[in-house]
């Protein structure tokens, strides 16, 4: 059906085109599984568009188009597996109950296609997207799973496949670790009744492998507790913290509780923090300002990346690090339950990111609003770069900086319309927040508009007031035809046209006063580099009407035909010796042209220093 | 459906000998051998060709064999030359590629942790390539990386082994 539907798509030439980049903002108006796989094949593209209850934008449910999209896109190799693995993770969290089964169903749609797809084995791009599969239903959370009939046919088929030795050995790889897991959700491990006996042997030896298939699989809470906690005694045991080893029980207990170990500020104060650059995205913010909607898009860029994306998510686990009071290691934040990680770590409640437009998500990674009002994409220019503050337990701990940059934007051009009318009137504010940087602030008579430049762009930069075009001068009116000639005469010459009306005069550009904070940069400097940026322009004079066209000659006469008589004789007498029609009379001369408008004189631009804004 | 399939498979295989004369013929279906070297400095390139290349230092000594095509596995040997237990994020181990590309590897079978001066035996799977044809000869030249995350005396580690591969038909 899809593969029609392709076809159809490509005789018709109706393959959706989306914008690149597109932000998740977009994708939630699209809304369809095209739009899906091309908002997560971005760099930097967020899976917490996945998330149908996430704060930031996201699908609103999960059609069955898109179900399908989304497991053919990883397959395809357009969405990175690591991407679509947080994707499927968090829709498994979010999908009503209902609906899981038929994400599983497509799984194995998709897992069954591939398995037997002899290209698997010769591909590792093949084999790694196939593993994604794979290691998403094997490590899904207990209880949820696809249509029961379905996955027993596959089991069998399976089972009895490899029993053939009718897989290859990557296929076969694929299928006994299946095979081996859909025995532990029968609570038997290698063909033993899985018990706190074998669990010890097996944390005796620091097998998690094979405890975290018991925690993800076995069918009892209480076998799944007993396997966490091996492995957290595990985690514990390899722990560098003195204070985790020294209090093993307890702090087992805690992390069997809570899913980690965190860290009471109040008893351990911050110290110190720093971020670990390996672990750091640094990217540049670019704003793509939307001056006449007065929105701003945010989007990203990186070093060593052509294209713009969109901005990524931001998580701190492992990049941040922090020394707190009687702590004998610095700490990082928190990671996820199912880590089962023992080390003492910072809640992700516990950091805040001073940016108006960062906002933490449930996991604790933090997003950005990438859909602003000018307003907003405005306060950014007060910095040079796009400052992200951290704060731990409302301390200050680290800033991360990244580039910030405007798009250059169309000229801000206000044209009078009304023929021959002045250019509008114009105030414009020049705030430079920085020493590169020159925010606008227009008022016009239809509104106020605001736009932001870098000082790089301004050359390419203009805010106008323009005249109206003059009027265009009337055409000249038409010669009169000429009088139709009478029999056997010519016709009379038209009339010669009117002349062409003169244009009107271009409106004068309109009156701008602007009013310039200089900031701390020298304002004479600043004044001559926006002469050439604030602009009254006058409106180009009206075209000249064109002369009147020249009357059409009049008719010739009628001919007369000779008239003859027989006289007495019976002699043919001719009594008339008849005309030829009269000529065509000549048109008339076409009128002249009128002269063009002069153009109208720009206005007045009038510069005013003026203190900055808030002092 | 599985069975059907591989059963069309099987069929399609007995084709593949005539099939692959003929691609032969044109030169298409030429079979490779795959040789990757590990290229880390101070590695110690293999004698033979069974043997793997061999890396070490002071904590972990890395016997290393790529077989993309016969186990279709990457074989590494580990040692723990520590005096503490030495854990491998087995689930954690992935094959870059230069192309981008990149796979994830698992043991064969579920490991533990290296006790101080144990060794342990690891295949690696699935890391396949093509054996044969013009996909196989692309390879000649490319490069791979093998990330091992450990826990060496209690810190994380995350060791890389380098390798330069090298193609020749058979």
């Amino acid at each position: 059906m899809r593969t029609w539907a392709l076809v159809g798509f490509l005789i018709c030439g109706c393959v959706p085109q989306f914008p690149s980049p597109m932000t998740a903002a977009q994708l939630v108006q699209y809304n369809s599984g095209p739009a899906l796989v091309a908002y997560l094949a971005q760099s930097d593209a967020s899976p917490t568009v996945c998330d149908l209850h996430a704060l930031s934008p996201h699908v609103p449910r999960m059609t069955a188009d898109m179900r399908a999209a989304l497991v053919d896109g990883m397959m395809e190799g357009k969405i990175n597996p690591v991407l679509w693995r947080r994707c499927a993770d968090v829709l498994l969290e979010r999908l009503p109950r209902d609906e899981i089964p038929s994400l599983f169903d497509e799984l194995e749609r998709a897992y069954r296609k591939t398995l037997t797809d002899s290209d698997l084995e010769r591909n590792p791009s093949l084999a790694g997207r196939l593993a994604t599969l794979h290691r998403f239903y094997l490590e899904r959370p207990a209880g949820l799973d696809g249509n029961p009939s379905v996955r027993e046919t596959l089991s069998e088929e399976i089972r009895t496949a490899l029993a053939k030795g009718k897989l290859g050995p990557v296929a076969a790889h694929f299928g006994q670790e299946l095979v081996a897991t859909f025995d532990v959700e029968s609570g038997r491990w290698q063909g033993r009744a899985v018990d706190a006996a074998m669990m010890d042997e097996l944390a005796a030896s620091g097998n998690e492998m094979t405890l975290t298939r018991f925690v993800e699989r076995l069918p009892s809470s209480e076998l799944r507790e007993q396997a966490q906690r091996r492995i957290v005694r595990v985690h514990i045991a390899l722990s560098p913290f003195h204070e985790v080893r020294d209090a093993a029980a307890a702090v087992e207990d805690t992390v069997i509780r809570e899913g980690h170990n965190r860290v009471a500020l109040g008893k351990h104060p911050l110290l110190s923090a720093s971020l670990d650059a390996r672990k750091t995205l640094v990217r540049g913010v670019l704003v793509r300002q939307r001056v006449w909607d007065r929105t701003a898009t945010l989007l990203g860029s990186a070093a060593g990346r052509s294209n713009l994306s969109v901005l990524p998510e931001l998580s701190f686990r492992g990049a941040l690090w922090a020394k707190l009071q009687s702590m004998s290691r610095p700490v990082s934040l928190c990671g996820h339950k199912r880590d089962l990680d023992p080390s003492p770590c910072i809640a992700v409640e516990d950091v805040t990111v001073d940016n108006a437009l960062a906002y933490r998500d449930r996991e604790g990674d933090f997003h950005f609003k990438d859909h602003v009002d000018l307003s907003e994409a405005m306060a950014l220019a007060k910095n040079k770069n796009f400052v992200l503050p951290v704060r731990i337990g409302g301390r200050a701990a680290v800033s991360l900086d990244w580039g910030l940059s405007y798009e250059p934007t169309d000229d801000l051009a206000f044209n009078e319309t009304v023929s021959g009318r002045a250019g509008l009137r114009l105030k414009v504010r020049v705030e430079l927040p920085t020493a590169t940087r020159f925010v606008f602030s227009v008022s016009a008579p239809q509104g106020s508009y605001a736009v932001v430049v870098d000082e790089s762009n301004l050359h390419d930069f203009h805010i106008t007031s323009r005249g109206a075009p003059g009027s265009p001068g009337a055409t000249g009116s038409s010669g009169s035809p000429g009088a139709a000639g009478s029999e056997c005469t010519d016709g009379e010459q038209g009339g010669d046209g009117g002349a062409g009306e003169d244009g009107g005069r271009g409106g004068d550009g309109g009156e701008i006063v602007v009013e310039l904070a200089c900031g701390g940069t020298s304002c004479l400097d600043t004044v001559a580099l926006l002469r050439g940026t604030i602009l009254s322009i006058g409106g180009p004079g009206g075209a000249g009407g064109s002369g009147g066209a020249g009357g059409s000659g009049g008719p010739g006469g009628s001919s007369r035909s000779p008239s003859t008589h027989i006289n007495s004789y019976g002699e043919s007498v001719t009594d008339d010796q008849g005309c030829s029609g009269g000529a065509t009379g000549r048109p008339g001369s076409n009128g002249a042209s009128g002269s063009p408008g002069r153009t109208g004189r720009p206005g007045k631009v009038t510069f005013k220093f003026v203190p900055p804004e808030g002092t | 459906m599985l069975l059907e399939r591989e059963d069309a498979a099987q069929e399609a295989d007995m084709k593949l000998p005539a099939l692959g004369v003929l691609l032969a013929c044109v030169g298409c279906a030429m079979p490779y051998a795959y040789s990757f070297h590990v290229e880390n400095p101070d590695a110690r390139l293999a004698a033979k060709p069974n043997q793997g290349d061999v890396l070490d230092d002071a904590d972990v000594r890395a016997e290393i064999l790529v077989d993309p095509t016969g186990a279709r596995a990457v074989l590494l040997d580990l040692t723990n030359k520590t005096d503490q237990v030495l854990q491998v994020e087995w689930a954690q181990i992935t094959m870059t590629g230069s192309d981008g590309s990149s796979t994830s590897l698992r043991p064969h079978v579920d490991l533990g942790w290296l006790l101080p001066g144990a060794t342990m035996s690891a295949r690696l799977v699935p890391f396949a390539l093509p054996p044969s044809g013009n996909r196989a000869a692309g390879y000649q030249g490319s490069h791979f990386e093998l990330l091992v995350p450990m826990i060496v005396r209690r810190e994380p580690k995350l060791y890389r082994y380098s390798f330069a591969v090298d193609v020749r038909p058979i």
